[in-house]
């Protein structure tokens, strides 16, 4: 097996073995995919502490359907899946669009003050941010899938399962809101 | 066909990144050449597009999957039996319970010492606790199904 192809089953190999039993192996799957999934939930919450309880809920569920999940992309799939799901269900239960907090530049790293152009920039994040929480969640969620973990079209489509079209015209809505409501930003 | 610039603002995106069909890309191409209002709004995308990708940066709290599991009180996984194991002795019991409660007591030879029901055999609670409580489930429930007390 090339060391490219070893590398690319990580996921599969440690789902496998997770299956059978191997508690390093989900220990392992955590170690690789907590960070991705704590940045989604927190980017779609803009709540430090919700995203923790959904990220470690999402790793809960995955644990517990480990014998339903076929291989590393469709456990992948699966934790952003129970994440949204999580934290759609406390939105329910909130009954609130969820807001946006001042959370969000005073948990991101290099915080601290600095010269004018660092302010500015921090200030921009901090209007993306909020912007990006106004949205509504199925424009979001795209949204953040694509321009913050990285999705192309296609592995959205797969994750949220709904068609690539779809997909395209939820982020070309979600962009066009965004630019309306950064307008200050955006402007030369 | 003519289209208007919402139409267009929502396609912003997809002509940038490459994602519109041939003749949806000729009418924004259309569009943008005689509005200057898209125009600028197709700049405004990529100034968008650009803060976008500069990805603001989120701390991760250090959380390990053992102290997850640990709060969450699962238990290693076990390759054959699934979430659901627990459902079949618990029946079972359940059953067991019911046939022992509706069982009609015949009457003792004359003679013979006969043990009142009160002194009659009880399923076990930890058999009960123990087949029946999954990771997160609640032994008092159970117990309240079946009519024992809670202490």
């Amino acid at each position: 097996m090339a060391a490219g192809e070893t590398v690319l089953d990580a996921d599969g190999y440690d789902v496998e073995r997770a299956r059978d039993g191997d508690p390093s192996a989900f220990d392992r799957l955590s170690s690789r995919h907590f960070a991705r999934v704590y940045r989604f939930a927190y980017r779609m919450s803009g709540d430090a502490e919700l995203a923790e309880d959904a990220a470690q809920g999402a790793f809960v569920r995955s644990y517990r359907a480990l014998g339903g999940i076929r291989d590393g992309q469709s456990f992948v799939k699966y934790l952003y899946r129970a994440a949204l799901n999580l934290l759609k269900d406390e939105a329910r239960r909130r009954s609130r669009k969820p807001e946006a907090t001042m959370d969000g530049p005073e948990r991101a790293e290099g915080g601290s003050a600095g010269p004018e152009g660092s302010l500015a920039v921090r200030e921009r994040d901090a209007a993306l941010h909020r912007a990006v929480l106004a949205l509504p969640e199925e424009f979001r969620t795209v949204l953040v899938l694509h321009h913050f973990e990285e999705m192309d079209v296609e592995e959205i489509g797969r994750v949220l399962g709904i068609p690539e079209g779809t997909v395209k015209s939820r982020l070309g809505r979600a962009r066009a809101r965004l630019r309306e409501q950064l307008r200050e930003w955006l402007v030369g | 066909m003519k289209r208007d610039c919402r139409w267009v603002n929502d396609r912003l995106a997809g002509f940038r990144e490459g994602w519109l069909e041939a003749p949806e890309r000729a009418e924004v191409e259309a569009h943008l050449s005689a509005c200057e209002a898209c125009r600028r709004e197709l700049e405004a995308d990529a100034l968008l597009s650009a803060a976008l990708a500069e990805r603001p940066p989120v701390e991760v709290p250090d959380v390990s999957w053992s102290d997850v599991r640990r709060r969450a009180g699962l238990a290693d996984r076990r390759p054959i039996l699934g979430r659901l194991a627990w459902a079949v002795p618990a029946a079972l019991a359940a059953a067991m319970v019911g046939v022992w409660l509706s069982t009609p007591r015949t009457p003792a030879p004359t003679g013979t010492t006969v043990a009142a029901a009160d002194d009659a055999p009880r399923l076990n609670d930890a058999f009960l606790l123990s087949s029946s409580m999954d990771a997160a489930g609640d032994p008092h429930r159970v117990l309240l199904a079946l009519g024992e007390s809670v202490q």
